[in-house]
């Protein structure tokens, strides 16, 4: 067995570099152009992202079972390293006339970005409540900051305070429901509680509260309705963060608390678990339709696409637990793709309601071809990913008889093609009028175009190639 | 790589070199659509000697002949494969989508906005008919046709006319409506069969149990029915093909609904049981169909609304013939998707081009045409007279085998249906002959009329490879029939067994 601290290098290097992007800013206060954070954080991801192939985050447990690594940990953790690099390119400034992080705060919003994905790292690393809730706390705290970085613009704050309560409240749900599951089983080990618990009225109260508690951190229906307004009123790179690295992250714990702690009770799940799916994706579906601005609409599909996962994550198994992480992987290139032109168009333009986006395929036609791409990945259309990646969650349903779950996500994504279509008609078919303006020439920074080409790249690459399916299918097989 | 893959791969590359040059060599584009559409044709003709040679040699028990197979494992872990596979049903069907985008490429030669998206895009949808035509997987299938479906969004909306966000719109959402179906039906029977690939042979032999049969045979067949052109879901087809541009009422109404009655015949193939049970119910559908889109064909005075409802009447037949479960109905269906595809694309064509020199789609505008466009008033004629079944031309050896095929079910049922199915030929010659009259004889309407041109020579060519293969498979089917029997017979063995 490895020794304790190598097992949490990987954790500990990540607080060596929060620490690093922090303190950038102060060898010189006078010159902060936040280009050497931003590339200081997606360097530093990058090196830790490619350390993990090589031995940083070993397999394993470490300090009495509480800390425990499996496969499934480790693609997690990769996950989130991806998008926390991704998203650290994205914000890379480069004298674009509306930044959505002031240039001379990009330290400290990095730096808190690089703290969150550390929490989930733990997040997905521990085996024992307690350690779980610390990941968790971990991972939103800096979030809350991060969504009201605009203090002085009145939606920002809107939005942090909205935030801070939600989360503080689903934080609550959670430990109450814990607290009755370490009551009944007096353990917060998870693999004894999977042993321990009995099913009963008790312990569905407490499966119920979890629920609630994981609902809000994956913006399920009913418990979404934050979403939205931090969507909007955030920066659109922490929008981004949030909606592929958080939401990834609530995942994994409901994945962990969920699925496994509770596995016992796995019909009682399965059909929550259903039933929240079908709200979630009908209710993000048709609100949808009517956003226009682009952030918001983007908060909804994310809502919707949340009510997806729950489709593969509803019959339980391993096959879930892969179809999920799959999921999650298609989601994070698509769902970046879709916020990186959203940033950059906005950045440049000020641009943010979709039918603002006009013309955009002739002034940009690549900017529009990669948002295409990612819309037509969302709504689950071949060759991309997110064509298998839907396929795969309908399958996990299919495989345990719940047809009819698959029936209701099929049609729902055929209604979501609707409002994505209407991106792209804005995009493609109108015509610039007297009133709108085409959108101008913009010049994509290396950066920002980086980060577009690894997910386009990706959206092609994890539709087709059976490699990364059967790397994801054996580290779910291993498990957490 | 074997000859199916090269087939499906031309039109993917010609996509790529297209999205390579610069928008300002549009001759450029056009010659390497041209030419990815020729290598095609090419292949496809080889395909079809080469079949004719096969043909012989009968196929595994229970599946239709396979020709030219390429396996590969691929996604392994969820069981699906990289199987391409042809049967004579196939090898026809990539033969009508071969000439059908030949023609179309040509009939869109002075197509001059966007070009280079424009023929990206048509390039795009047909490399995904091929393969479909050519998948023997179930997912693969699947993937292709929803590759050949989803390009017409834009396709639409942006070149085309009228109501075209509207109509791209309404197309869409009812294709993939019919997507989402089927989606869930391939899911259902690949878990409930047990196979441990997502091969359409292997689904068929192991069997779904009956009651899964009985709920996801409608639920597919619908499916696809709705890119068939099925009443109540046609819907989406006049008003899709009305707003579209030439070259792509061409491919969609020529094409793309083939692949609506192929995708029915494989669900009939892996749900026989099914099929039994809910042949007479589509039967009945597919009569509605024949009857009610000849009669609004008859109301309709814009050219293109008119031959939009003679194609949900002409494609209802196709699942007609596949409703009566038959080797004869079968045969008739085939040779209806094949016979229609040619007719429809000459019309489109014929329509883009009449009305490149009107301005009007509408017949109410229009007169005496045959006097200043006596090349294409005849080809549209050629054309009606296939429509309406002639002897002579493919249209003729098609319906006479589906109604006979639906004819020799013994039922009172089927007899009333087929009677009522078949008195619409009348219907046919009406609404036809109607449009022909007034658009090509008696004075001309317009005097600017007068001054019009014939077809020049870019366009005639389209025209008369057209007109050939219609004329071809209607003096000369026996060589089509040679291909279709064997494919489709052990289909019908499978019904009659159980």
């Amino acid at each position: 067995m490895s020794g304790a601290f190598q097992m949490i290098a990987l954790e500990s290097a990540l607080t060596l570099l929060a620490a690093i992007v922090l303190g950038i800013g102060m060898v010189n206060p006078k010159r902060r152009d936040g280009r050497p954070e931003a590339m200081t954080a997606a360097i530093g991801f990058a090196v830790l992202f490619a350390g993990t192939f090589f031995g940083l985050s070993p397999l394993g447990e470490a300090f009495g079972g509480a800390w425990g690594v499996g496969p499934l940990s480790v693609l997690y953790k990769r996950l989130f390293l991806a998008a926390g690099a991704l998203t650290a390119l994205l914000a890379c400034p480069s004298g674009e006339p509306k930044p959505s992080i002031p240039r001379g705060r990009i330290g400290e919003a990095l730096g808190l970005m690089v703290f969150s994905v550390t929490g989930m790292c733990v997040l997905v690393s521990s085996r024992e409540l307690a350690l779980l809730y610390t990941g968790l706390e971990l991972v939103t705290m800096p979030l809350v900051a991060l969504v009201a970085f605009h203090p002085r613009e009145p939606r920002g704050a809107e939005a942090g305070l909205k935030y801070v309560f939600t989360s503080a409240l689903s934080s609550g749900f959670l430990l109450y429901g814990l607290s009755f599951v370490y009551g009944l089983t007096g353990t917060t080990m998870i693999a004894e509680i999977a042993q321990r618990l009995p099913a009963g009225p008790l312990t569905l109260a407490a499966l119920i509260m979890v629920m609630v508690g994981v609902g809000f951190k994956i913006s399920a229906v009913p418990f979404h309705s934050w979403a939205p307004d931090v969507y909007e009123g955030g920066p659109v790179v922490v929008s981004a963060f949030l909606a592929v690295a958080s939401k990834a992250a609530g995942f994994a714990l409901f994945a962990k608390v969920v699925g496994v702690a509770f596995a016992r009770s796995a019909d009682s799940v399965s059909l929550l678990v259903a039933l929240l799916a079908v709200v979630t994706m009908a209710l993000g579906n048709l609100v949808a339709l009517h956003q226009t601005n682009i952030k918001r609409f983007l908060a909804y599909s994310s809502i919707a696409q949340a009510g997806y996962l729950m489709i593969g994550l509803a019959p339980g198994g391993y096959r879930a637990d892969a179809s999920v992480a799959f999921y999650l992987l298609v989601y994070l290139v698509s769902c970046l793709a879709a916020f990186g032109v959203a940033a950059i168009v906005a950045g440049a333009t000020g641009r943010e309601d979709m039918r603002e986006y006009i013309g955009l395929s002739e002034s940009n036609p690549k900017l529009a071809f990669v948002m295409m791409l990612s819309l037509f990945s969302l709504s689950g259309i071949p060759p991309l990913a997110g064509f298998l990646g839907k396929f795969y969650l309908f399958a996990a349903a299919a495989e345990k008889g719940m047809a009819w779950l698959v029936l209701v996500g099929a049609v729902n994504s055929t209604i979501s093609l609707f409002y994505y279509l209407t991106v792209i008609r804005w995009m493609y078919i109108e015509k610039p009028t007297p009133v709108q303006s085409a959108v101008p020439p913009i010049r994509t920074s290396n950066c920002a175009g980086a980060v577009l080409a690894v997910c386009t790249v990706g959206m092609l690459a994890l539709g087709v190639l059976p490699q990364i399916l059967r790397w994801v299918e054996s580290a779910a097989a291993a498990g957490f | 790589m074997g000859i199916l893959t090269l087939i499906t791969l031309v039109p993917f590359v010609a996509v790529g070199i297209i999205m390579l040059l610069p928008a300002e060599r549009l001759k450029t584009i056009k010659q390497v659509a041209l030419a990815a559409a020729g290598i095609d044709v090419a292949l496809a003709v080889y395909l079809v000697f080469d079949a004719l040679e096969r043909v012989a040699t009968p196929g595994p028990a229970g599946a239709p002949p396979l020709w030219h197979v390429e396996r590969h494992a691929w996604l392994d872990r969820l069981g699906i494969e990289f199987y391409f596979g042809v049967d004579g049903v196939a090898v026809l069907m990539i033969l009508l989508t071969a000439v059908v985008i030949f023609c179309g490429v040509l009939a869109s030669w002075r197509h001059e906005h966007r070009g280079k998206e424009f023929f990206a895009f048509l390039l795009l949808l047909v490399g995904g008919v091929f393969g479909v035509f050519a998948s023997q997987d179930l997912f693969l299938f699947f993937l292709f046709y929803e590759i050949a479906v989803l390009p017409m969004y834009l396709l639409i909306g942006l070149w085309g006319t009228g109501p075209k966000e509207y109509s791209a719109m309404k197309l869409t959402m009812m294709l993939m409506g019919g997507s989402a179906l089927i989606v869930v039906g391939i899911l259902v029977l690949f878990f409930q069969s047990g196979s441990p690939t997502f091969a359409m042979e292997t689904i068929a032999l192991k069997g779904v149990p009956l009651a899964t049969q009985a709920w996801v045979f409608p639920l597919m067949f619908f499916g696809f029915g709705t890119l068939g052109g099925l009443w109540p879901f046609h819907t989406w087809s006049p008003d899709g093909h009305a707003s579209a541009p030439t070259a792509v009422s061409m491919l969609h109404a020529g094409v793309l609904m083939k692949l609506g009655g192929y995708g029915c015949l494989k669900v009939i193939w892996l749900m026989p049981e099914g099929a039994k049970m809910w042949g007479t119910f589509f039967l009945a559908l597919t009569t509605v169909n024949i009857f009610y889109g000849a009669l609004v064909a008859c109301k309709k005075t814009d050219l293109k609304y008119i031959t939009a409802y003679s194609s949900v009447s002409h494609c209802g037949l196709v699942i007609f013939g596949l409703s009566t479960l038959n080797q004869t109905g079968f045969q008739g269906a085939v040779f209806q998707m094949f016979a229609h595809g040619l007719m429809t694309a000459l019309f489109f064509a014929l329509i883009g081009m009449i009305y490149g020199r009107t301005h009007t789609r509408f017949i109410t505008e229009m007169g005496g045409l045959i006097k200043v466009m006596p090349f294409l008033g005849v080809c549209y004629m050629i054309g009606g007279m296939a429509g309406l079944g002639l002897p002579g031309l493919a249209g003729f050896i098609a319906e006479i085998q589906v109604f006979v095929g639906a004819f020799a079910d013994a039922s009172t049922s089927h007899r009333v249906m087929t009677v009522l199915a078949a008195s619409s030929v009348v219907t046919t010659a009406v609404y036809l002959l109607r449009a022909l009259t007034k658009m090509l004889y008696g004075p001309l309407q317009d005097p600017h009329h007068a001054e019009l041109t014939d077809a020049t020579f870019v366009e005639r060519v389209p025209l008369v490879i057209l007109v050939f293969f219609l004329a071809f498979a209607g003096m000369f089917p026996g060589w089509m029939i040679k291909l279709i029997a064997p494919s489709v017979a052990p289909i019908v063995a499978r019904l009659g067994a159980g």
